[in-house]
């Protein structure tokens, strides 16, 4: 309001510049631009789809995070080759410090890991043994069950709309929207798989936790033996044998892994070799994470389902 | 220096200031502690062979509060011998990319002096700094850094001012210089010509670099440096007779100068669809130092000054998580005869990196020194890294 010769005279909101958004991962910064639509303008921290245990921080970050108004990421040490590093130089008290392996949030930095309830495979105990990569406070992948994605949304709203509550109604509407995409697929999805429930299949990395706990699967075995580290011949000959006696199908397979560190294994097995990145790339999240579920029904030779996936009876709840 | 002196001050008041507003839960002092076992086994073609423990070293680090960290190196180079070689508290906290890092530490001068030896892509590090130097410069005092943007290109300047300082290294070819009053022996009065120091004998640090992004996952970075001092240095003099004869003359000179120059420039780059990368890094280095020196049978001596060069290339390439190689070629100018003759140093270098924590590197390595023969070096190097083993942003 303009106040003119004591008459209040109204006035056009200026229409203020998009919330600069800094997110980790593409998958990350698809939520985002989704519910903030032309009130934000996300970039990407990282190259993309990429393992982030090879993300070098550099200085071009340093100047990113300075000049953005919010950060967006995972959590739970999955930034940890890289993000604390630049948190604890960048000096922004709202983006929060980086600690020793992981990053914590600040009032304007969203930590996923923060919205998903109890992670999963926290480490009883720590040690030199236990891998390379290993995740002090617990698988960070989270953002393969697409339920706990869901929860991520809703707590990404609440953060834009924290950071411009004037456009809180446009989030709200937006998230809306989105929510129902998603919530539609989660049951198409569920339903495609379930014949599925309770197989086993067997991952190269550590990444895949929460998507068999969505899917109700049951992960056999790593092909690496420890976090981080590459597969010995005696493991995989171990890791065969448990494959064979349990029918395992589905062996998943980030890209960035080179194909020929399974040795024999898929010979010996007749696995299926799926070859897909553990987060979603410039497709964005909701075609990722459907090309995974094809991927996988495809693997046990599952049909998509016809009907309409709203109206699909006997479709369960993903843990959330 | 006044300046210096004042806002390192009041950067210290400012935080004592605020700690108090603190929350009592951020408080808390959690160091965390590393530890590097390095050891080599060399044979040299003239010198025979030398089974040494390199270096043992533990580190302790922590964040104090959140607008300070801190962190310590202790080094046992030998089995008598134990030196905290670095102790430093950084005041980071300070916003807008500044920084105070105060304490005794490796100085901000060229790509790898702030580099421990351990991380070196060869077992040695860096022979033009061990032969222009006497290997890592060291200080005790303070350096103000701060990094910024000049347009999109990310910048980064630091300037430091050292009460003590020193060339370092554990290296068996080392010769140390010592450079503005540092003391191996912690004497306090060698570092002024009266034995009280003025802000002569300071040396003084700078550096700028900037880094800018190559390709998806890679950066190429240049910086330039400097490292001064008008009259820090000191150094041991004696006349050309023998000890024994009666006009026989030695003592210590003071008040001598010394200031370095250097450029580098850098690239690494790394594979975001396998596990190879890359490193190329080429420093160059240009240095004056005067020298003490007593002709014949003179009784006192004489200033002069030597301006020896130098420069290291040196490229490493990772093939995968367990193997990379490097190689290097080093070229530096050192005193022969009261001039000033070529030395090389270069070679290559296979590493096995059984983990993160454990790697073993075969090196062979050639050194061409004035007035010695050719030697040949094989060396091979056990180190084992445990606990934090914590590397920020490489700029």
């Amino acid at each position: 309001m303009m106040i003119a010769g004591g008459v209040a005279l109204p006035v056009e909101p200026a229409s203020a510049d998009p919330l600069e958004i800094i997110a980790t991962t593409p998958g990350l910064a698809d939520v985002i631009r989704q519910i903030g639509g032309d009130e934000v303008d996300v970039k990407l921290l990282t190259p993309g789809a990429v393992d982030p245990h090879k993300v070098m921080p550099k200085a071009s970050m340093l100047l990113k995070l300075k000049r953005a108004d919010a950060l967006v990421s995972m959590g739970l040490g999955f930034e940890h080759a890289y993000l604390p590093a630049l948190l604890e130089k960048v000096g922004r008290a709202d983006l929060g410090r980086g600690a020793t392996d992981v990053s914590t949030g600040g009032s304007h930095h969203l930590v996923g890991g923060d919205f998903i309830g109890q992670p999963l495979e926290v480490p009883t105990q720590l040690g030199r043994g236990a891998g390379v990569d290993v995740h002090p406070l617990g698988n960070p992948h989270w953002n393969t069950n697409p339920a706990l994605m869901q929860n991520f949304a809703v707590a990404a709203r609440d953060f834009l709309s924290k950071l411009r509550p004037e456009a809180s109604e446009t989030f709200s509407a937006n998230w809306r929207d989105w929510d129902a995409d998603l919530t539609a697929q989660i049951t198409h999805w569920q339903t495609w798989l379930a014949p599925a429930h309770g197989r086993s299949i067997v991952t190269y990395h550590r990444s895949w936790a929460y998507f068999a706990d969505a899917f109700g699967l049951v992960i056999l075995g790593e092909v690496e033996p420890k976090p981080g580290m590459s597969p010995t011949t005696r493991h995989l000959a171990q890791l065969a044998k448990s494959m064979q006696q349990q029918q395992v199908k589905l062996l998943l397979l980030e890209p960035w892994y080179s194909e020929s560190k399974l040795g024999n294994l898929p010979r010996m097995t007749d696995v299926a070799v799926v070859k897909i990145a553990s987060m979603s790339g410039k497709q964005g999240y909701l075609a990722w994470m459907g090309e995974l579920v094809a991927a996988a029904a495809r693997a046990w030779g599952l049909e998509e389902p016809q009907s309409s996936p709203l109206t699909q009876p006997g479709a369960q709840e993903l843990g959330k | 220096m006044k300046h210096i002196v004042s806002t390192f001050f009041i950067a210290l008041f400012c935080a004592g200031l605020n700690a108090q507003t603190f929350e009592p839960s951020t408080l808390g002092v959690q160091p965390e502690f590393g530890f590097v076992l390095d050891s080599a086994f060399t044979t040299h073609k003239n010198n025979g062979s030398d089974a040494n423990l390199q270096m043992a070293e533990l580190s302790i680090s922590s964040r104090i509060d959140p607008l300070a960290r801190g962190f310590a190196i202790i080094e046992f180079p030998g089995a008598h011998e134990l030196e905290v070689s670095e102790a430093v508290l950084i005041f980071d906290g300070l916003g807008d990319g500044w920084e105070i890092r105060a304490g005794r530490m490796n100085i901000d001068l060229g790509k790898f002096n702030t580099v421990h030896s351990h991380d070196m892509a060869m077992p040695f590090g860096d022979p033009v700094r061990l032969g222009l130097f006497g290997g890592h410069l060291r200080g005790q005092g303070l350096e103000l850094h701060k990094w910024f943007a000049l347009g999109d290109a990310p910048m980064r300047f630091s300037a430091g001012a050292w009460s003590k300082a020193g060339a370092h290294s554990h290296g068996s070819d080392g010769h140390a210089l010592d450079l503005a009053g540092e003391e191996h022996d912690h004497a306090e009065v060698h570092s002024g010509s009266s034995g009280k120091k003025g802000f002569d004998d300071w040396a003084f640090s700078g550096r700028l670099s900037s880094q800018n992004d190559f390709g998806d996952n890679g950066w190429w970075q240049w910086g330039v440096s400097y490292f001064g001092s008008s009259g820090g240095m000191y150094s041991d003099w004696s006349n050309e007779l023998d000890e024994s004869d009666g006009q026989y003359a030695s003592g210590r000179a003071f008040g001598l100068g010394v200031s370095t120059f250097g450029a580098d420039a850098s690239f690494k780059i790394a594979s975001l669809a396998d596990d190879s990368w890359k490193q190329f890094s080429f420093e160059y280095w240009h240095h004056t130092q005067d020298h003490a020196h007593a002709e014949g049978a003179a009784q006192t001596f004489e200033l002069e000054s030597s301006k020896p060069q130098g420069a290291w290339l040196v490229a490493e390439h990772g093939f995968s998580n367990e193997w990379s190689a490097a190689a290097h070629v080093g070229w530096w100018e050192t005193e022969n005869n009261e001039s000033l003759k070529s030395a090389y140093r270069y070679g290559v270098a296979v590493s096995r990196h059984f983990s993160e924590f454990n790697r073993v590197r075969f090196a062979i390595e050639q050194i061409d020194e004035p007035a010695a023969d050719t030697d040949w070096l094989a060396t091979i190097q056990w180190s084992v890294f445990m606990g934090k083993h914590r590397h920020g942003l490489d700029w």
